[in-house]
């Protein structure tokens, strides 16, 4: 057995356990950080089908970006250490069902593919290709991104808006009480 | 060429037949523990001795001379020091976080190219490889200071991961610069490109004195890097004299020593990526130097290799030891930001300006033909 | 892959998937040539496990060494000499999630901007309106953010310290007015 297809064992086993502990484990800081290991369990797969540029973006948007907000999110969040989310097997039927449906359909695709133009990755540089796809072919979807990162932009300030304003009033009634 | 090619090819001349695979060890043996941990090492001695003449005293003296062994002193007593965890301490996530830092800032060394030979792996997106394990960074400095249960380092956590992202957005656009007027992320082939411009040649001389935008660009990178590493005058994340030790209050013993030096690993790391992308990397003026020929070898081993070697190291290293200066000097001359102070500084001058010199940096290469000023001015004159 | 105009990929002699084979003969007079991306992924990936690894290591040798001596007050929060004052879990100021939110959106930004910069020396080199083409699309996306990036400055939604600031507009207008 090649050291690679360790690698992608190790990835996919890195990968599931984590999965595992962020559906199900009690403490929500702690789900937050198990998804550590499938980000980067992710990252290491896409390097191993040769994909150079896309493991690094993994890395730097998931695991830099979207795990920060993830974790502030919860840091954030009052008392949310102590809490515990483990309360009946009720909880977990609907989420349950949703992710046996999107199971389902994986398996049904994955089964009814045509795998026989797949081939075993040829690790090429593949970060030129995907910058002539993106502006040749997919131009319209990398301005359409823009588009979508722009309206998250504007949107998350004006929701975040109110919260400070709101501690801002608090603050000017404290002060003109003292006054 | 990686590193562990190099070594792959010595042992292919003595005859033994050893597995692919332990020489990419190997080389993350030798670049690791033999190049950015005792270096780093050195660096916290280097850092008083600097500190002790910039306020007119000795500085350490006392091990090894001129005490060039404290270092190695502090690191032993580091390690013998008791492992005080504190009992709030969330001790799954307060073992793991320093793995994380680790990894963030050494992993990345990988990717530095030492010699037009020696680099640990050359990636084809290099740059962008470091930048992506750098992010695991501040995920490190946020999990481990979360852990402790306690506030001073809570909010040094909180700041310093804050400021990690934040200025990653200045530095990842002045890299893009770079790219935009290179044309290539391997920083192999960064260094390449920068080699001293002849006459046919490829090279257009260092990346900071392409055009002017890059130049600036130069210093928008330094900033950021200053701020990714926590250094003064954007030291928040540990401001000593407000937060006691910051996101590593709780650490003691050999945990702060690593802490301590994957901070410095951080700043010699930005520091060699600085000037591999800026500065030229092992290129010096007037010369070439991957065309010396010694006109040596050993059998049939040519020599010019080895030696080239010997000299682009010393090259690249000395160019990365004046940036760690720079960057120990700028701690005793420039005060701390303000929290306030330092997101203004990152989203209102250091993004704006990197966004107009993106813009220049194109516009430049497009209306030159990506020649340098330097390539320029020898055209005007008639040298090229 | 090879379809969008000018790509143009180094040719490189390739390790295959196996990474365990003997490598090939590489004497000194062979510098400068490739032996595939995946030796690379390899060389690379050692760095980074070597790295995680160091800590854990270097902790659980010096366990042999450091010495041992629990002790109440050693255990206890450090709160300079105090006695700790309740958690450090407290809700936090969450002007610092809108920074990440922000981060967010423009660390997306950047990831995709590499790929498409990329080719911009490639695409001057090819001619006719293609480096017009990269240049449009990548700084109408840069620009498009740029947009976001000025509408937050003038709402003053990426000030940190907005609140202090208002309470400071907001109390010389309570001087200056008449008592």
């Amino acid at each position: 057995m090649a050291v690679s297809d360790l690698f992608v064992a190790f990835c996919f086993l890195l990968g599931g356990a984590a999965a595992f502990f962020t559906a199900f484990h009690p403490n929500i800081l702690y789900a937050a950080i198990s998804l550590i290991g499938s980000l980067v369990a992710v990252a290491g797969l896409y390097g191993a089908l040769g994909a150079d540029f896309l493991a690094a973006a993994q890395l730097i948007i998931y695991v830099g970006g979207i795990l920060i907000v993830i974790l502030f999110a919860v840091m954030m969040s009052e008392d949310i250490y102590k809490r515990r989310f483990f309360e009946g097997a009720k909880k977990y039927f609907l989420p349950a069902l949703a992710a046996a449906i999107t199971f389902a359909g994986l398996v049904k695709i994955t089964l009814s593919a045509d795998w026989s133009g797949a081939t075993k990755p040829d690790f090429e540089p593949t970060s030129r290709a995907m910058g002539w796809a993106l502006v040749g072919p997919y131009a319209l979807v990398f301005q359409y991104v823009v588009v979508v990162l722009l309206s998250g932009l504007i949107g998350a300030v004006i929701i975040a808006r109110p919260a400070l304003k709101m501690k801002k009033i608090d603050e000017d009634l404290e002060r003109l009480g003292e006054d | 060429m990686s590193l562990a090619e190099f070594l792959s090819g010595i042992n292919q001349l003595l005859g033994t037949g050893i597995p692919m695979a332990l020489f990419s060890i190997l080389s993350a043996v030798i670049v690791l523990l033999l190049f950015a941990m005792p270096v780093g090492g050195f660096c916290t001695y280097l850092e008083r001795k600097v500190a002790a003449d910039f306020q007119e005293r000795i500085g350490p003296n006392r091990v090894g001379p001129i005490g060039l062994l404290q270092f190695f002193a502090d690191g032993i007593k580091m390690f013998l020091k008791e492992d005080s965890i504190s009992k709030n301490a969330d001790r799954w996530i307060y073992n793991f976080a320093p793995s994380l830092v680790m990894a963030g800032s050494f992993g990345a060394f990988a990717a530095v190219p030492f010699s037009a030979y020696i680099i640990g792996a050359d990636l084809d997106i290099g740059v962008f490889y470091a930048m992506a394990l750098g992010s695991l960074v501040s995920l490190g400095v946020l999990l481990g200071a979360w852990s402790s249960d306690n506030k001073w380092s809570l909010i040094g956590g909180m700041r310093g991961a804050a400021q990690i992202v934040s200025y990653e957005i200045p530095l990842g656009l002045s890299v893009l610069s770079i790219i935009t007027v290179c044309g290539s992320m391997s920083l192999h082939q960064l260094v390449a490109q920068q080699a001293w411009p002849t006459p046919g040649g490829e090279g257009h001389f260092w990346n900071v004195f392409h055009n002017p935008f890059l130049f600036v660009n130069f210093f928008i990178y330094f900033t950021a890097a200053l701020a990714e590493c926590n250094r003064t005058p954007f030291d928040l994340p540990e401001a000593e004299s407000e937060l006691v030790s910051g996101f590593n209050t709780e650490f003691s013993g050999m945990r702060f020593g690593l802490y301590a030096l994957s901070e410095f690993a951080d700043v010699i790391l930005f520091a060699c990526i600085a000037t591999a992308i800026f500065l030229g990397g092992w290129h010096v003026p007037f010369f070439n130097l991957q065309s010396l020929d010694i006109g040596l070898s050993v059998g049939e081993l040519d020599l010019n290799p080895l030696v080239q070697s010997v000299l682009m190291i010393g090259v690249f290293l000395f160019k990365v030891s004046v940036l760690v200066f720079v960057v120990m000097w700028l701690r005793w001359t420039l005060p701390r930001l303000r929290v306030d102070q330092l997101m203004n500084l990152c989203w209102k001058y250091l993004i704006p300006i990197s966004f107009f010199n993106l813009i220049g940096a194109a516009v430049w290469t497009w209306a030159f033909g990506g020649r340098s000023l330097l390539q320029l001015l020898g055209q005007v004159l008639g040298v090229s | 892959m090879l379809g969008f105009g000018g790509l143009k990929l180094r040719s490189r002699c390739l390790l295959g998937f196996n990474f365990f084979q003997r490598h090939r003969v590489v004497t000194l007079e062979t510098y400068g040539r490739n032996s595939g991306m995946l030796q690379e992924f390899g060389n690379a990936l050692s760095f980074v496990l070597l790295a995680a690894i160091l800590p854990p290591l270097i902790l659980f040798i010096g366990k042999f060494f450091r010495p041992s001596f629990p002790h109440e007050g050693k255990l206890t929060t450090y709160e300079c000499g105090e006695l700790p004052e309740g958690s450090a879990y407290v809700m936090f100021n969450n002007r610092f999630y809108l920074v990440a939110i922000v981060f967010l959106v423009f660390d997306v930004e950047v990831a995709l901007l590499f790929p498409v910069l990329l080719l911009f020396r490639e695409a001057i080199d090819i001619g006719g309106n293609t480096a017009a083409q990269v240049f449009a699309l990548a700084f109408a996306f840069l620009g498009v953010l740029f947009i976001g990036l000025v509408y937050e400055w003038k709402t003053g939604d990426i000030d940190w310290v907005r609140d202090a600031e208002d309470r400071r507009k907001h109390l010389e207008t309570l001087e200056k007015a008449p008592q």
